[in-house]
């Protein structure tokens, strides 16, 4: 009983540390692009909900910044959506 | 702190980066000093507040049809965030106890300042499986109680009691194998010097 005492006494002085400061740089908003097929689009409304997997999946393997959206081929179209990069801290 | 605004929430989300910088500038030091207990190792307590604002950015979409006040949406990222990475690296058994304690003479004269508290016993909750750790760490760090954990960690209550109970009791078997308790004596009474 003593020892959960002392812990407990222990974790009361623990709380009142003080937290090193930290500034923390906003993980920066990128546009990113997923690209998907255009053949994906194309399917029937049945099909919708595989092409959203598609999309999700294609998404994870080949997203690429905006910057590379002049090599787009224009088989593909493609959804910008926004994603945080991580900046690191000030 | 009041609630960010609607509009500053659609901002973030549709990619403003001002916006986005607001709020992370307004509840950084709320996160920092929740992530301080998962890590004390600055670089990857930093990664980890990290975390906490790339994963709040991906839920925000969601949150704005939850209703939960956004303080509490965010210590439960926070909270999840932090016990990934703790099941990520895995038990710290052979995380030796600070040299500093381990030569601490016993008996009651020997104080403590906060900080060395909180390592001590940020160390001794690291020899704890995972779900044991967070527990506590709810418990003893952020005075949680079990409506709380149970909110933050998703867990039903009857299992944060359960698994409370069962932590506590390994914690105290390795406080007392560690003879931390005899060496920090003045402890058990609450004879304590807050910084």
């Amino acid at each position: 009983m003593e020892t959960l005492q002392w812990i407990e006494n222990l974790a009361a002085l623990a709380r009142s540390e003080q937290v090193p400061a930290i500034n923390v740089a906003a993980p920066r908003v990128t546009p990113v692009v997923y690209r998907l097929p255009r053949w994906a689009l194309s399917v029937s409304a049945a099909g919708s909900l595989a092409a959203a997997c598609l999309l999700l999946v294609m998404g994870l393997h080949a997203q690429q910044s905006v910057n590379s959206t002049n090599s787009a081929q224009s088989s593909e179209t493609m959804t910008v959506l926004f994603a945080p990069l991580k900046m690191g801290v000030n | 702190m009041s609630e960010p605004s609607e509009l500053l929430l659609e901002a973030c989300v549709c990619g403003d980066q001002q916006s986005w910088a607001a709020l992370v500038k307004r509840y950084e030091k709320q996160v920092a000093r929740q992530m301080w207990r998962f890590s004390r190792d600055r670089l990857v307590w930093e990664e980890l507040v990290q975390d906490v604002f790339v994963e709040l950015y991906y839920s925000l979409p969601r949150y704005r049809r939850t209703g939960v006040p956004f303080e509490h949406w965010l210590r439960r990222i926070a909270t999840r965030v932090g016990y990934r990475h703790w099941k990520r690296k895995g038990r710290e058994r052979s995380v030796e106890l600070h040299d500093q304690w381990q030569s601490a003479a016993p008996g009651p004269a020997e104080s403590m300042e906060a900080s060395d508290a909180a390592r001590m016993l940020h160390e001794l909750l690291a020899k704890l499986p995972a779900a044991d750790r967070l527990v506590l760490t709810l418990m003893y760090f952020e005075e949680c109680d079990t409506r709380e954990i149970a909110k933050r960690t998703g867990w039903n209550r009857a299992m944060v009691k359960m698994r409370l109970m069962r932590a506590r009791r390994k914690l105290k078997v390795i406080a007392e194998a560690s003879e931390l308790p005899n060496r920090f004596e003045s402890l058990t009474h609450g004879n304590v010097a807050v910084d």
